[in-house]
């Protein structure tokens, strides 16, 4: 790129349109810190089964006793201010099953976001969270009759208590790492959904997390059970308004798929520049069944996530399909765990990140095939591109492989600039430099963007193209 | 030369092990692999090495004499070579003879520093051989070598001792020179070798490690090769590393890239019933150096092999260009390989890729080969020979004389690669089980 | 022949000298024209003949203004059809050159993963006319297009000159011409890796738009290009000069004699 592009290219980010705020209203919110009261409380105002209760006090004390991560960027992690944040805050009194029943200022907040919207054209069922609790959830009757459960983790928990029982917390521990056990202390909102037997559910299902107060953590807790022969494609949308102090956003997410199922998790992570991003996300993937993660991490000061699939039975096929865009002052530390725990089990890891303006990308990533996991095959891409001399990217992937009939791991990775051949080409088709940049970074995410709903995929590269503008000048 | 020749330091046992118990976090075994954490993924535990260590100690410390090689010499008839004693002397008495020269060894080692497993083990050989006693091979100012020198870390058959054998390289301005560094060591090696260009200075080091081969004691043997590399501007460093044998190995190799150099490293390592463990750290600290990277290890049995590459580009360092391959053959029915190829780039105008792949012998060759009349092993041989192929091709082209390895695996190899038909597969295979 | 001087001249080239800038090491510079001199009329077929090395493929990338060349000397001077005037485009970037009326058929063309050939041709049409094109529309001359070069209409879906082979990277760049109108074409070896058939559709493309208003500037080899596109005027290339010029006669004397004799003449 020439000198006059780079100058240009400096301010990115400022206009950031889900920055907005609205006044801080809420009928119950938590004291600013955390502490065993706090936890009880949380649990006392959900009225939860005792069970609940205990796991949240367990994990509360595995949060204190665990360490910080001793990897990933220290100087940032540093940062993060437990002391600071309010853990518990709640909106409204109920959840409303009619947009026109959400109080105003929440409402005017999703018709900014186009929530509303959406739902009417393209989508199954949504749920809205705003703060600590899902202040909307609605799903379209077809879906209520073939039987399918959607609802958020609170009510999940009240109405199939047996089912959440048996499956919360089996996928990710509260002991595997600090901010899981945070999260498993402290949850609330979040998605249950569990789709019956040979039940396809064809449109998708969305939820929207929305942090406004400022110096908010927001700990959702979702999980998903697709059963036998069932499908589901779910789809999760995150923004907050810009603070000069930092949020925190630690969610778990635990999927499960049974024989034959599949599941798509897509979600187009958004957060303001303030919010410290922190999630576990796992999946497992029985007999024959296919997960996919499709995880676009645009937004967030610090993300850390790497979705993983535990590929348990024969047949079982795991896909992570991400990219990462790091500007300025941003760390995208992302990338995707893959574990052959069963023979002939298939994945394919497809990573793109893209720096600039001193953005730093870290892919890290895991492809284990177990002992006597025969017939695995694994496929990993990683991509960087680098827009200017001040960003960062670095690649750390991990092949572990421990069988060695029939497996075949395979990992490939470049970290380049926009390549000058094909900028001079478009140029000589008389496309401008900054125009030319953006099709070649649009092509560059194609593989991405052609995984989403024809919706998702223009408001993402609307959203690129946003970015990029801090580039256009 | 007698110290270099002869035994420089034996310790009582319970000497030893208290220098060793002082070197060795023995708190902290239980943590072996932390699985959960990326930082600490699958490193290397030296306490791994302990047993071995200590009772190789136990038998006596031993510095190995560095051997002239002639080209296709027999092993026992090794001798000093004229040439090479006026080119070697200890650090000590090259202060008596050039100080100057000396001066500038040691100023070289301040920018020859390890950090993590590395240093550790370069303390370890530091304790053993100080830097006054460590020989200093200098490739003078504008000299040429062009016959491949050979040397030779020879120990007695069939015991084994716990041998430290450190080495400084150091060619100055304009100089070019090819040596081959070989070892078929018994009981604990531990190699620390170090490698300074000047200006201008092209330096081909080929290290081969037969660790136990054809012994007894292979099983209950170990090694440790610490490797360090700084090159200077315009610099140019190949390095051609082969190992089998032995039951644990760990090689650490480190090269600096300033402005204009290049290195260029290919590694093949055949593992059977042992452990080893490849760490490669590339380091352009220059605007357009480059570097590649090539690395194959085939496992045979229940071998465990791990690559771990780093190619880093910092700030400010413009056109660098960096390559890294690792393929990785699974053989046997237990082995297992673990490669983490890692790329640090924080500069725009760079080119860097890295590619990995694990296998077995892929079913449709074997059956191609075997279709055309080949039985299974000879088809076997003939994959594994092109599995290598490429690395040793680029690695060998370096040195004029091929038959300058006399390892009975490379050898043979080569032969094949050569005339494409012969190779004694069945001894490659097994070598390492006598 | 009478209003041959009528004719408004589209390409000046004066003593053209440029040289190499080693992307890897800018302070690396290798000259390789010395002295070029050429002018195209409107309407006008030119050729470039020469052997390899001598600079051919240099100065058609340096008409279009590639980053990695550098012109020291001399001008090339471009018909501007905006301005109606005659300009000196050797500062002018490769895009605006385009937008002139300028085109090169890239010898070897890059590869955009990811960018669909129908949007990448819709969004050259539009910057290049200056105007919005419908959907509709322009699927229609797209296909047309197409259709007149043998192409299969699934080309406009996949991703622009990814996967393919040569061969339908060279008909990619006649489509584009012939969508893309240029007044001057400067074709790098378009005829080199096709088969006869694909070197028959290949000319027609070229020759579906001369009419006596567009000029060519044919850059190659061999021959057997010019038995189907008839070009009049004809410059030998080499060592980065033009060391002969001369009418159509020309490319059989440097059939029957070969590149070196002529060299060898020349001095």
């Amino acid at each position: 790129m020439s000198k006059d592009t780079k100058d240009k290219a400096r301010a990115i980010k400022e206009d950031y349109k889900y920055g907005f705020h609205s006044p801080e209203e809420f009928v119950y919110k938590a004291e600013k810190g955390l502490n065993e009261e706090i936890v009880r409380s949380i649990s006392r105002i959900k009225n939860e089964p005792e069970w609940m209760r205990d796991y949240r006090l367990k994990s509360y004390q595995t949060f204190l006793e665990k360490p910080m991560p001793k990897w990933g960027d220290q100087k940032m992690l540093s940062q993060i201010k437990f002391e600071n944040i309010f853990y518990y805050l709640r909106p409204t009194d109920k959840q409303k099953k009619d947009w026109s029943d959400v109080p105003e200022y929440i409402k005017d907040t999703f018709d900014k976001l186009g929530i509303p919207e959406a739902e009417q054209k393209f989508l199954g069922g949504v749920t809205a969270q705003y703060e600590s609790e899902v202040v909307y959830h609605s799903m379209r009757d077809d879906l209520t009759k073939k039987g399918i459960l959607f609802t958020d983790m609170d009510s999940g928990l009240r109405e199939y208590p047996e089912v959440v029982k048996k499956y919360f917390g089996t996928i990710i521990p509260y002991t595997d790492n600090k901010f899981a056990a945070l999260n498993s202390a402290v949850w609330s909102g979040g998605s249950f959904i569990y789709v019956p037997p040979d039940t396809q559910v064809i449109i998708p299902l969305q939820a929207y997390f929305r942090i406004n107060a400022k110096n908010m953590g927001q700990f959702e807790r979702t999980l998903i059970i697709a059963d036998k022969g069932s499908s589901v494609h779910y789809i999760e949308g995150c923004t907050a308004p810009v603070y000069s102090s930092d949020s925190l956003h630690s969610a778990v997410v635990e999927l499960i798929a049974l024989e034959n199922a599949k599941i798509r998790y897509t979600t187009i992570q958004n957060w303001s520049n303030n919010v410290f991003n922190l999630v576990t996300k796992r999946a497992a993937a029985y007999k024959n069944a296919k997960v996919e993660w499709v995880d676009g991490n645009i937004g967030s000061k610090l993300t850390m996530k790497y979705p993983a699939i535990y590929l348990m039975d024969e047949h079982a096929h795991g896909e992570v399909l991400s990219i990462a865009y790091a500007g300025k002052g941003q760390h995208q530390d992302a990338g995707a765990k893959m574990v052959h725990a069963a023979p002939n089990t298939t994945s394919k890891i497809t990573s793109k990140s893209i720096s600039k303006d001193g953005g730093q990308n870290t892919y890290r990533g895991l492809v284990k095939i177990t002992k006597n996991s025969k017939n695995c095959k694994s496929n990993v891409r990683c991509d960087a591109l680098m827009l200017d001399m001040n960003s960062r990217s670095d690649t750390y992937p991990h092949m572990e492989v421990e069988e060695s009939e029939g497996v075949k791991v395979n990992h490939e990775a470049t970290v380049s600039k926009v390549d000058e051949e094909m900028l001079f080409y478009l140029n000589s088709r008389g496309i401008s430099e900054d125009d030319a940049v953006s099709m070649i970074i649009n092509g560059f995410i194609e593989p991405f963007t052609k995984q989403l709903p024809m919706e998702y995929a223009v408001e993402l590269n609307r959203l690129i193209q946003l970015e990029m503008e801090g580039a256009i000048g | 030369m007698p110290n270099i020749k002869s035994v420089v330091k034996k310790k009582k046992n319970s000497e030893y092990l208290e220098d060793l118990s002082k070197i060795i976090p023995l708190n902290g075994l239980s943590d072996k692999f932390p699985e959960k954490s990326w930082e600490t993924w699958r490193r290397f535990d030296p306490s791994l090495l302990l047993p071995i260590m200590l009772e190789s100690a136990r038998e006596g410390v031993y510095k190995l004499p560095l051997l002239w090689k002639e080209i296709n010499e027999d092993v026992t008839s090794c001798t000093k070579h004229k040439n090479f004693c006026e080119n070697v002397k200890v650090l000590k008495e090259w202060e008596k003879t050039d100080f100057k020269f000396a001066q500038k060894v040691k100023d070289s080692l301040k920018k020859l520093n390890y950090n993590n497993e590395a240093a550790f083990f370069s303390q370890m050989a530091n304790n053993i051989t100080p830097w006054d006693e460590t020989p200093v091979f200098r490739i003078s100012k504008n000299s040429s070598m062009e016959n491949p020198l050979h040397f030779l870390y020879a120990p007695k058959k069939d015991i084994k001792y716990f041998y430290s054998n450190s080495l400084i390289i150091y060619a100055e301005e304009n100089s070019s020179a090819s040596i081959c560094l070989e070892s078929f060591s018994e009981g604990f090696n531990l190699y620390d070798t170090r490698v300074y260009l000047e200006d201008n200075a092209s330096l081909n080091l080929h290290c081969l490690i037969r660790e136990g081969i054809g012994s007894n004691t292979t099983k209950h043997s170990a090694w440790v090769w610490n490797k360090n590399v700084y090159c200077r501007s315009s610099s140019n460093f190949t390095q051609s590393f082969f190992s089998a044998g032995g039951k644990l190995g760990k090689m650490i190799s480190e090269v600096f890239l300033n402005d204009n150099s290049s290195a260029q490293i290919y590694g093949i390592h055949v593992g059977n019933h042992s452990h080893v463990d490849h760490d490669f750290n590339v380091k352009h600290f220059g605007s357009r150096s480059t570097s590649n990277l090539e690395f194959n290890m085939a496992l045979l049995d229940n071998a465990y092999g791990v690559f771990r590459g780093k190619l880093n580009i910092p700030k400010d360092y413009r056109v660098c260009k960096a390559e890294q391959t690792n393929k990785n053959l699974l053989l046997g029915e237990k082995s297992r390989a673990d490669s983490i190829p890692m790329l640090e780039v924080l500069s725009e105008e760079v080119e860097c890729s890295h590619g990995s792949a694990t296998g077995e012998l892929s079913d449709e060759e074997m059956f191609y080969l075997q279709s055309r009349g080949l039985n299974e092993t000879q088809a076997k041989q003939l994959l594994l020979l092109g599995f290598f192929e490429n690395i040793l091709q680029k690695a060998l082209k370096h040195t004029q004389d091929k038959a300058a390895y006399n390892d009975p695996f490379l050898h043979d190899i080569w032969c094949a690669i050569q005339d494409r038909s012969h190779i004694n597969f069945e001894r490659t295979y097994t070598m390492a089980e006598t | 022949m009478s209003d041959k001087e009528n004719k408004k001249t589209i390409l000046e080239i004066s003593n053209l000298h440029a040289e190499y800038i080693n992307p890897q090491n800018t302070t690396e510079k290798i000259p390789i024209l010395h002295g070029i001199n050429i002018s195209i009329k409107e309407g006008e077929i030119h050729a470039i003949m020469g052997p390899n090395g001598s600079g051919k493929s240099t100065l058609s990338s340096v008409i279009m203004g590639h980053p990695h060349y550098k012109v020291t000397k001399g001008e090339i001077n471009f018909f501007n059809k905006n301005t109606n005037k005659l300009e000196n485009i050797v500062d002018m970037p490769a895009f605006e050159r385009a937008r002139i009326g300028l085109f090169l058929s890239f010898q070897y063309p890059a590869a955009v993963p990811g960018l669909p050939v129908s949007q990448f041709l819709r969004n050259a049409l539009k910057t290049l006319r200056n105007e919005e094109i419908s959907v509709k529309e322009f699927r229609k001359e797209m296909n047309d297009s197409m259709d007149f070069l043998k192409m299969d209409n699934e080309f406009a879906k996949r991703y622009l000159n990814e996967g393919f082979s040569g061969g339908e990277k060279k008909r990619m760049e006649i489509l584009q011409m012939t969508l893309i109108k240029p007044a001057l074409a400067v074709l790098d070896e378009i005829d080199s890796g096709l088969d006869i058939d694909a070197l028959k559709i290949v000319s027609d493309g070229i020759n579906s738009l001369i009419d006596g208003k567009r000029s060519f500037l044919l850059i190659t080899h061999y021959k057997r290009l010019l038995d189907y596109v008839k070009a009049e005027n004809i410059h030998v290339l080499a060592g980065g000069k033009i060391i002969k010029q001369g009418g159509f006669e020309l490319v059989d004397i440097l059939e029957s004699k070969g590149y070196d004799e002529i060299v060898k003449e020349a001095q």
